[in-house]
């Protein structure tokens, strides 16, 4: 066990230091919107949160990125399936391409996929003789924001696909179900804790995302205007009233679902008494 | 060196555990804790390394050869501790590992390198794994860790060596000759050493004392011989090995199953080697019993009964007794005590 | 013929252990040209398009000024913050894997805190602190330090956004190892120096070099908080990634390209790494793993 004793030198430092850093880089940046949001009056917040324009920049933001979420919750649960059950020629590659979200920068990620999927793109030129325009319209957020979700459904849930005791699956078999039962009643509502919070901090991620959406977006207001643009638009007219109390509405929205990630996996926790 | 802990006492947030424990060790003694686990005696351990500290009371004491533990600076104090789960450092070779208290050292307390050298051999020769001074801890087994662990140990020519659970992680048959092992070096080396052990038998083979440690407290210290056949409570009865408990009344000086009411009450433990069993009732027969299984594999014969009340019953035997009485399953037969331990006051368990 | 039987009775369970091979074929076409869609071909588009017009254009985007002070300004970012970012996640995975004490489980999640933060949200707090409008503008702007839209700006967006990198891969790591080499070198006489490059540091060096990895490619790819702070200018405060953005908004694509194609390549050195590191560490938890057993 982790004993924690005095032998062990540095604890004043080192927990001094980490309290002040973090007060520092994040606490005091974080204290400040809030203590701004408080000296505005709070006529002036409300008006500038539900403005016409804002709300409709929460209802772009928040549909893209469920519809995301959702598909990443799917595909991404069928990738990470395949990569732990199939093995197919490059799957190490697929495996560590999975990451590329991760590790590239926003912006690239947003301009590529502006070439990708604009109407002259390579796969923008397929769609749009079929009715079907992506970029500079919402299904473009939603493009932007499935790439930007995507590891992090795979890299919960994958892990959760290799933690199954291959014995239940036999278990399940042997008492005489099919193959699509044990997947079904068996397999699923084990990975489930996993799946939902891989689609958690998808949505999480979406709902502030900025760099990525930006290019492909078009961002025209209250059609494909999403909330942190509204907020660096508000900022260069100098409205701080206005991309505060946006600012504020995001930094809730962010709490309410690391409170959500928080009680889904307390949840499992209790009912099965292991790590999911 | 001689250790002597005063009414100490820790506690972790709402636990306690140790509860006001006093207990003197000397020079050159091989001692075990024995206890079950959460008795306290890991911190009992660890309290006397100088890994925890004890709560701040003003009779508590812990002193080593005199001097008072939780005053010095606990890297001059050249304590040997082994771990549960031996601790080498992974990244290091077996001799990197052993070399590692004295390469440490201030560079004027510093033993030259050639000297360093022939104490981590003689060390190795001494646990007898010179061919293997390049391994990594990961290309050993769980009986090498331990030793390689006790080498790093006694590279400090520790004044106390302190063992925790030390042979707790292997395997039966690898126990057992470590232990022997052990008990062969400490009558060569004589370094005062203290172990923590919840298996009785390891306590009672290895050890010149045996502390006894429930719920956070001392019961009993003494030699094994002590422990094991004048134990101080049913607790230490039970914790040694298998008991057989009777319940009755005291007729004077006899012990009597169910006598007439009005004697003080009493019961009594037996051990299953204390018990005798008999064809026809005999002196000092304590109840009647059926045989339900006889147990002939082994170099003692274990027959297993019911008494008349119900209660199962033990008894252990040599083969030939077996043959004499030519017992079978379901008799009836009488169960006698040759000796016994009677505790009259306090018959809760 | 009992075998025969028996053959029999096992394909069928291995045929109920697993999907018929058509499914598996269907499944694995689907997840291989779902992720070819959406990152196969994006990633073979940002080279393309950096090269349409041609190598010389390609490498007149990288030597330009403005492009070479935008490398200048992003590396400089990083090699201040990634250190920072060591020294932080050292401190606080020493205090937080080998200390207990009160308020532990409210440090984690503040430390976690910048993951779920909208990183636009954390410009704007920093422009609600140090901006002309700001806590603490007026009284800079009297010492003439100039934060928002400067470099300290970018600096501390990039802190804030790189912060639990490092601590959030050493504290699982430490405290998964356990204190007890620790402990067993205290009493063999280790200083604290000794205990931490000979013990601690050998220990944790993978799990490091991984958190210095994720956070140097995030330090070098963050857009929005910095984008927030930066102010845009041109050849002073800008990165690579806003210096990508303000070429592709002049219709500059394939200078935007070539440039986005430089933080690409080192996306996949990103990638690269980490494959190679989580396979170090992967096998060194495997060792740990065998030590425990009996």
């Amino acid at each position: 066990m982790k004993h924690a004793t005095r032998v062990l030198p540095g604890f004043g430092l080192t927990l001094g230091y980490t309290v002040f850093y973090l007060s520092l880089i994040v606490l005091i940046p974080v204290g400040a919107l809030i203590l701004k949001a408080v000296s505005f009056p709070f006529e002036t917040l409300w008006q500038a949160a539900t403005s016409p324009r804002a709300i409709a920049s929460y209802q772009v933001t928040f549909v893209t990125a469920l519809c995301a979420a959702i598909a990443n919750a799917v595909f991404g649960t069928l990738v990470a399936w395949c990569l732990v059950r199939y093995s197919f020629p490059g799957r190490s590659i697929v495996d560590a391409m999975v990451d590329l979200p991760f590790a590239l920068p926003t912006a690239v990620s947003g301009i590529a996929l502006t070439a990708v999927y604009s109407k002259s793109g390579w796969i923008g030129q397929w769609l749009h003789p079929l009715g079907i325009e992506v970029a500079f319209t919402p299904l473009g957020i939603t493009v932007a924001l499935l790439f930007i979700g995507l590891p992090f459904v795979v890299r919960s849930v994958q892990p959760a696909f290799e933690e199954l005791d291959p014995a239940v699956e036999d278990a399940a078999a042997i008492l005489g179900a099919s193959r699509w039962q044990t997947v079904l009643r068996v397999l699923f509502p084990q990975v489930m804790p996993a799946i939902l919070t891989g689609f958690t901090m998808s949505f999480a991620r979406g709902l502030g995302e900025y760099g990525s959406v930006v290019f492909i977006a078009g961002n025209m207001p209250f059609r494909t205007e999403i909330a942190s643009l509204l907020i660096v638009t508000k900022l260069e007219q100098f409205d701080y009233a206005g991309a505060t109390a946006i600012g504020c509405v995001l930094l809730a929205a962010s709490f309410a679902l690391l409170l959500a990630i928080n009680l889904i996996q307390n949840r499992w926790l209790r009912r099965w008494g292991g790590a999911v | 060196m001689s250790i002597e802990v005063r009414h100490v006492r820790k506690s972790f947030q709402n636990f306690t555990a140790l509860d006001d424990v006093s207990v003197s060790i000397g020079g050159g003694e091989l001692v075990a804790l024995l206890g079950p686990s959460g008795s306290g005696k890991t911190t009992l351990l660890r309290v006397i390394a100088g890994l925890e500290i004890p709560d701040p009371h003003p009779d508590s004491a812990v002193l080593v050869n005199g001097d008072d533990i939780l005053a010095g600076d606990l890297r001059q104090r050249r304590v040997g501790f082994v771990f549960q789960h031996y601790a080498l450092f992974r990244h290091m070779t077996v001799y990197d590992n052993i070399a590692f208290g004295l390469t440490v050292r201030p560079r004027a307390e510093r033993p030259p390198k050639e000297e360093i050298r022939e104490r981590v051999t003689r060390l190795l020769q001494l646990i007898q794994l010179e061919g293997l001074a390049n391994r990594f801890p990961s290309q050993l087994s769980g009986g090498q860790r331990q030793r390689v662990a006790l080498a790093r140990a006694l590279a400090i020519e520790p004044k106390v060596l302190l063992l925790d659970e030390p042979f707790g992680a292997l395997d039966a048959k690898v126990r057992q000759d470590l232990r022997r092992w052990l008990r062969r070096l400490h009558d060569e080396l004589h370094v005062t050493t203290i172990l923590v052990t919840h298996d009785q038998e390891e306590a009672l083979e290895v050890a010149d004392r045996i502390v006894l440690m429930n719920h956070s407290r001392i019961v009993q210290v003494g030699t094994p011989e002590d422990v094991f056949h004048r134990p101080a409570s049913q607790f230490v009865m039970d914790f040694l090995g298998h008991v057989n408990l009777f319940h009755g009344r005291m007729d004077g000086d006899q012990f009597v199953v169910d006598a007439a009411p009005g004697a003080p009450e009493a019961c009594v433990y037996a051990r299953p080697f204390q018990l005798d069993i008999h064809r026809t009732e005999a002196a000092r027969t304590t109840t009647r019993a059926k045989v339900e299984r006889i147990l002939a594999a082994g170099p003692v014969v274990k027959v297993e009964l019911t008494s008349e009340a119900g209660d199962p019953i033990l008894a252990e035997m040599t083969h030939e007794r077996l043959r004499e009485l030519k017992l079978a399953v379901n008799e009836e037969v009488y169960v006698a005590l040759k000796e016994m331990q009677i505790f009259e006051e306090d018959y809760s368990i | 013929m009992s075998t025969a039987l028996h053959q029999g009775g096992l394909d069928a369970l291995a045929a109920q252990r697993t999907e018929p091979a058509w499914l598996r074929l269907l499944l694995i076409s689907i997840t291989l040209a779902f992720l070819a869609c959406f990152l196969g071909i994006p990633l073979l588009a940002v080279f393309t398009e950096a090269f349409r017009r041609g190598a010389g254009v390609y490498l007149q985007s990288l030597v330009d000024p403005a492009a070479l002070a935008a490398i200048r300004l992003s590396l400089f970012v990083t090699l201040v913050a990634v250190p920072m970012n060591v020294l932080f996640g050292l401190m606080a995975a020493w205090a937080i894997a080998r200390f207990s004490f009160r308020g532990k489980s409210l440090l984690l999640s503040l430390i976690d805190l910048p993951f779920s933060i909208s990183p636009v949200v954390a410009g704007l707090m920093l422009v609600l602190l140090f901006g002309m409008q700001g806590f603490l503008g007026p009284f800079l702007s009297g010492l003439d330090i100039d934060i928002i839209f400067a470099v300290p700006g970018i600096l501390l967006a990039t802190l804030f956004v790189t912060f639990p990198f490092v601590a959030r891969e050493l504290i699982p790591l430490m405290q998964q190892q356990g204190a007890e080499e620790e402990e067993a070198a205290v009493l063999l006489g280790a200083n604290r120096w000794q205990l931490f490059l000979r013990i601690t540091l050998p220990n944790i060096r993978w799990g490091l070099l991984y958190g210095v990895v994720l956070s140097t490619a995030r330090a070098l790819g963050e857009f929005g908080a910095v984008s927030v702070v930066s102010g845009h200018i041109r050849g002073r405060t800008n990165t690579i990634p806003l210096h990508v953005e303000i070429l592709y908004n002049e219709y500059n694509f394939s200078a935007a390209f070539a440039v986005a194609s430089l933080l690409t390549l080192s996306a996949l050195l990103t990638i690269l790494l980490k494959s190679w590191l989580e396979w170090r560490i992967g096998r060194e938890r495997g060792a740990s793993m065998e030590e425990a057993k009996p």
